[in-house]
């Protein structure tokens, strides 16, 4: 499975013990058992599923998969392809479905047709029945079993979007349920506040004696997906206010594909390995047309944030770390952009900086971990 | 799908290993994780159409055989979905955030 072996998914991880190549233990989690603390994280999110557990050393290990499917009509032709092609796959009915990253580089040699996405906007695809049960499937798979009873688990969901009348809710108690039904004791926590804890934003503020201090868990986090960007304003661990802005990195995608006409699979495997935000190359047209769209997509984005708290007049007393992680966050160059942009618009309170998560993939997974271990803490 | 190539009884359980992967065992695992869903009427098994409503253990063991993943060499491979990477974090910070998590609700 590709993803760690490719350049867009090498930038920023701090430290990777294997060389960033899959491990080929089959059950890593349950063969590790002794080694990690209980308490697993989950990241359900529109483009990827992440499940990550912590070794007791403060070693992060996270299993990923690409959140798509590419159906194929069953044939002796697609039989044959399947077979030949070292395809991952699942049939059912009439139907193969290629799962994951081999959706992705299948709908790219075939060039025609598209994935489908179980998930949209974040929350599960309501109008594909059959993928949902397919996506639950993937689930198991890749979040495997507890390694105690009633394990913690907590699963990142997204606050609801500010730009568009949706509800997660439905989307929430069906993956709480799922989780259940696994033998986990499973609760949710918002996206953006997984960032919190994964990345520790701080706040500067002022003494009773005029020094200054810094203020752990305190900023704002954000955390930019395929479907939506989160966002959360913490105080020492606690989450003030969240909510969350739609037409994210899939949007970019899609709008990119739309003035192109190049398909949208090509468009993300561009995204994914030739972007470089910061030496934009002018001469390719979809680089160009995805850099366009991202300084759209990040002027909209810092625009809401300001917006919203100008309008609730949030006011902070210090100056406030902005973090900022998730997948499409990931291309070369993307946080100086963003810090340039952001810095530009008005805010109630300071901004001390802007920083990027050293591992922006795995933030929300590793911050969902954090915050199941210290339920699994608490309960002894 | 691929042949039978093992058939256990332990303690008074059977299991089906299909290229070295336990059928029941999937099988649960997919009743679990389907739990009682919509049904669906599909075609699974081959030629013979069937109306199947996946609400019992029968037709989850079904669904969970045709699930089975093939790669080259007839290998079954679903243990292997996704790939995995190791980060390493501070421990002393990691200690000092779940102090501070310590102290909240929910």
């Amino acid at each position: 499975m590709g993803w760690a072996t490719r350049k867009g998914f090498e930038m920023g991880v701090e430290k990777n013990t294997n060389g960033n190549k899959p491990a080929k233990d089959s059950d890593l989690f349950r063969d590790g058992v002794k080694d990690f603390m209980p308490g697993v994280g989950v990241d359900i999110g529109t483009s990827n599923i992440v499940v990550s557990r912590c070794k007791k050393d403060g070693t992060f290990v996270s299993r990923h998969h690409r959140n798509m499917l590419y159906p194929l009509e069953v044939s002796d032709e697609s039989s044959d392809l399947l077979e030949r092609g070292d395809y991952l796959y699942v049939k059912v009915s009439d139907r193969y479905y290629i799962v994951g990253e081999d959706a992705l580089k299948l709908v790219n040699a075939i060039g025609k047709g598209e994935v489908i996405r179980p998930m949209k906007d974040g929350i599960m695809n309501p109008s594909l029945k059959e993928s949902t049960e397919l996506l639950f499937y993937i689930i198991k798979a890749v979040v495997g079993d507890p390694i105690i009873e009633n394990e913690c688990l907590r699963f990142s969901v997204p606050a609801n979007p500010i730009d568009q009348d949706i509800n997660n809710l439905f989307h929430q108690m069906t993956l709480q349920s799922c989780f259940s039904k696994m033998g986990y004791s499973a609760k949710p926590v918002n996206e953006a506040m997984c960032i919190c804890y994964d990345c520790n934003p701080i706040m500067i503020a002022e003494t009773d004696g005029g020094d200054k201090e810094e203020v752990p868990l305190s900023g704002i986090s954000c955390s930019c997906g395929a479907g939506m960007t989160n966002v959360a304003l913490s105080y020492k661990g606690m989450e003030m206010v969240s909510f969350s802005i739609t037409h994210s990195g899939d949007y970019i995608d899609e709008r990119s594909s739309q003035v192109t006409g190049t398909s949208i699979s090509k468009i993300i495997r561009k995204k994914e390995r030739n972007l470089d935000l910061s030496n934009v190359d002018a001469s390719d047209r979809d680089i160009s047309a995805i850099s366009i769209y991202y300084d759209e997509f990040m002027e909209r984005i810092s625009h809401g944030i300001s917006k919203y708290f100008v309008d609730k007049k949030t006011d902070i007393d210090g100056d406030i770390e902005i973090v900022v992680a998730g997948g499409t966050s990931m291309p070369s160059g993307f946080c100086q952009r963003f810090d340039s942009i952001i810095r530009a618009k008005q805010f109630p309170f300071r901004i001390y900086r802007v920083r990027h998560s050293p591992t922006p993939f795995y933030s929300v997974v590793q911050g969902a971990c954090i915050r199941a271990i210290s339920d699994q803490q608490k309960r002894s | 799908m691929g042949d039978y190539v093992d058939n256990k009884k332990m303690q008074g359980e059977s299991s089906i290993y299909v290229n070295n992967i336990d059928v029941n065992e999937i099988a649960n695992a997919v009743a679990k994780a389907v739990g009682n869903m919509m049904p669906v009427v599909g075609n699974y098994g081959g030629a013979v159409k069937k109306d199947d409503f996946f609400n019992d253990e029968n037709s989850m063991k079904k669904i969970a055989e045709s699930m089975i993943v093939q790669r080259s060499k007839n290998e079954s491979n679903f243990d292997d979905l996704g790939g995995v990477v190791e980060t390493k974090k501070d421990n002393n910070k990691l200690k000092s955030t779940l102090d501070l998590l310590s102290g909240l609700g929910d």
